[in-house]
């Protein structure tokens, strides 16, 4: 199997990538700079070792990136930040054989445990929490998502695109891989999105495209993008969960104003990372659904209990999907590396409907995750995470607010729990709640009853 | 007069970058800077300029809210929208 990441050489001078001092990569340079980094990686580890890398926007990590592709490693993505207990407690888990820092720099760890053939990659599915269970894709997965990605969005080989997102995510990913695929090219910066130097980037290197996540969207209205005369701006897409009302209230009218085509997307990290869009043609009637399928997938819908198709139009069942970027499987330990699963459905846990036009549109969440800033929260996960300070605990939310409630009378929970949300989550303090309550409410069958203690926080919310 | 107004507008500036960052009125000197401190990150410079623009009654410019880098250049920002410190 060969990947885009094989075939850099094709494009030979064109620039890959481009550098915040204006200075240029080219295709071929590339290509020379991956296989000199192979060539170290393939001394110091056999074949099919498991490596991760503080995947940073820079020049440095994306060749170690782009190397361990070449070079038949698998690599695990970590956020550049991630805390050195974490990582480490990674590295134990999962038996991880090097740790690549973002400067290109390898530690070996001692471990030498051996990964399945066909995994190329792992992401966590939680972006920075450092959660062990992580996404295992091939390589065709990623060549998969990548050409299905060129096959719907208009990306030109003389385009530009900047890390808007972190390449460790794989919707920032997947604006990498889509552009090398097609011969374009990605600015490398790590100006923060609310920072004078990324929006003098976008204007200085002429980018053709911005990406975000409902958060972004937030800044970019804060900031007033349809103000800025941004002329070699073609597009914007949107990913990494459903815009609240206002939001779309907004990217509707920046769809207008600008004059510009705006894709809001779906997918999971468990599809490499897209699994449909929504033509900007329906934007403004049609911004609440998440469209078709992309390229080469193909949507379900199953009732949730029976797993029975379902057919009719406007009937709601999970939402499933089918297509060559379904990944291999889920690893949370060493053996789950080894394991030889092959998932050909993915079911994604929302809930949708199909209209009759054959757009489908998500209606609810049948497992317990938030997606909160782009980062997925699973909540029994972290329920266990915070029971080893206090139990009982209960955990719920929405995609704006999460919500962490307890019983025990303890004076500095409160700030221990808070502490851990924002340090461990990377949280600001105005997207979570922790409540004392004298009880936590619960249904007659005796288990939490999630409902009304969201609906609890929410008042007090607004009220506070 | 206009001393207590500058007292007043900055003890207003610092509740309101305490307010958004989540940190102690004690933590804001002008020195402080966008991304020095991790409480000071994207997040929390979304909810300052929200802040600032409620509290100070302003509408700020796209390149204003990308300039304010630190407390001292707030403090300058604000200034040009008649505010004074």
């Amino acid at each position: 199997m060969s990947s885009f990441a094989n075939r850099l050489e094709q494009f030979g001078e064109a620039i890959a990538l481009r550098l915040p001092d204006h200075s240029t990569i080219s295709y071929l340079q590339l290509a020379k700079l991956a296989d000199q980094y192979s060539a170290t990686l393939n001394k110091l580890l056999p074949e099919h070792s498991l490596l991760a890398l503080r995947f940073s926007s820079t020049l440095a990590a994306v060749v170690a990136y782009l190397a361990a592709l070449r070079c038949g490693k698998a690599l695990l993505l970590l956020a550049p930040d991630l805390g050195d207990s974490q990582t480490l407690a990674l590295v134990e888990r999962l038996q991880i054989a090097a740790l690549i820092q973002s400067s290109g720099d390898i530690q070996l760890t001692g471990h030498q445990h051996q990964v399945r053939p066909d995994c190329a990659l792992l992401l966590s599915t939680s972006g920075s929490s450092g959660s062990p269970k992580s996404v295992m894709l091939s390589l065709e997965n990623i060549e998969a998502n990548a050409r299905a990605i060129c096959a719907y969005l208009p990306i030109e080989p003389t385009d530009t695109a900047i890390t808007a997102l972190p390449l460790h995510y794989s919707y920032g990913l997947s604006v990498l891989n889509s552009h090398l695929f097609k011969g374009a090219s990605v600015l490398l910066t790590e100006a923060p999105l609310m920072s004078k130097d990324f929006w003098q980037q976008t204007r200085d290197f002429h980018i053709s495209s911005l990406q975000g996540v409902p958060f972004s969207y937030q800044l970019y209205r804060q900031l007033r993008l349809e103000r800025m005369p941004r002329p070699a701006l073609r597009y914007l897409t949107q990913a990494g969960g459903k815009l609240n009302s206002s939001l779309t209230d907004y990217v509707q009218q920046l769809a207008s104003s600008l004059q510009k085509p705006v894709y809001l997307m779906y997918g999971q990290t468990e599809a490499t990372a897209r699994i449909a869009y929504l033509a900007p043609k329906f934007i403004q009637q049609y911004a609440d659904c998440i469209g078709v399928a992309i390229p080469e997938g193909e949507l379900l819908l199953r009732h949730p209990v029976t797993k029975a198709l379902i057919t009719e139009d406007l009937r709601e069942g999970e939402l499933c999907y089918r297509g060559p970027n379904v990944m291999l499987g889920y690893a949370s330990c060493a053996d789950d590396l080894t394991s030889r699963t092959v998932l050909t459905e993915l079911s994604t846990g929302d809930l949708a409907e199909r209209l009759p036009n054959g757009l489908y549109r998500i209606v609810g969440r049948l497992s317990r995750f938030l997606k909160i800033q782009g980062k997925r929260l699973q909540l029994d996960h972290l329920e266990q995470q915070l029971s080893a300070l206090v139990d009982p605990v209960c955990c719920t939310g929405n995609d704006e607010l999460l919500v962490v409630a307890y019983t025990q009378q303890e004076p500095a929970l409160a700030e221990q729990l808070q502490q851990l949300l924002r340090e461990q989550l990377q949280l600001h303090p105005a997207l979570y709640k922790v409540l004392q309550l004298d009880a936590l409410p619960a249904l007659s069958n005796g288990k939490a009853d999630y409902q009304a203690l969201l609906q609890l926080a929410m008042g007090s919310h607004h009220a506070g | 007069m206009s001393n207590e107004l500058i007292q007043t507008n900055t003890a207003k500036l610092t509740t309101a970058f305490a307010t958004a960052l989540v940190v102690a009125d004690t933590q804001i000197h002008d020195d402080l800077a966008y991304n020095s401190i991790k409480e000071w990150d994207s997040t929390a410079h979304m909810l300052l300029i929200a802040e600032l623009e409620n509290v100070f009654n302003v509408m700020l410019d796209t390149d204003d809210i990308i300039d304010m880098s630190s407390v001292a250049k707030a403090k300058v920002i604000l200034s040009k929208y008649g505010v004074s410190f």
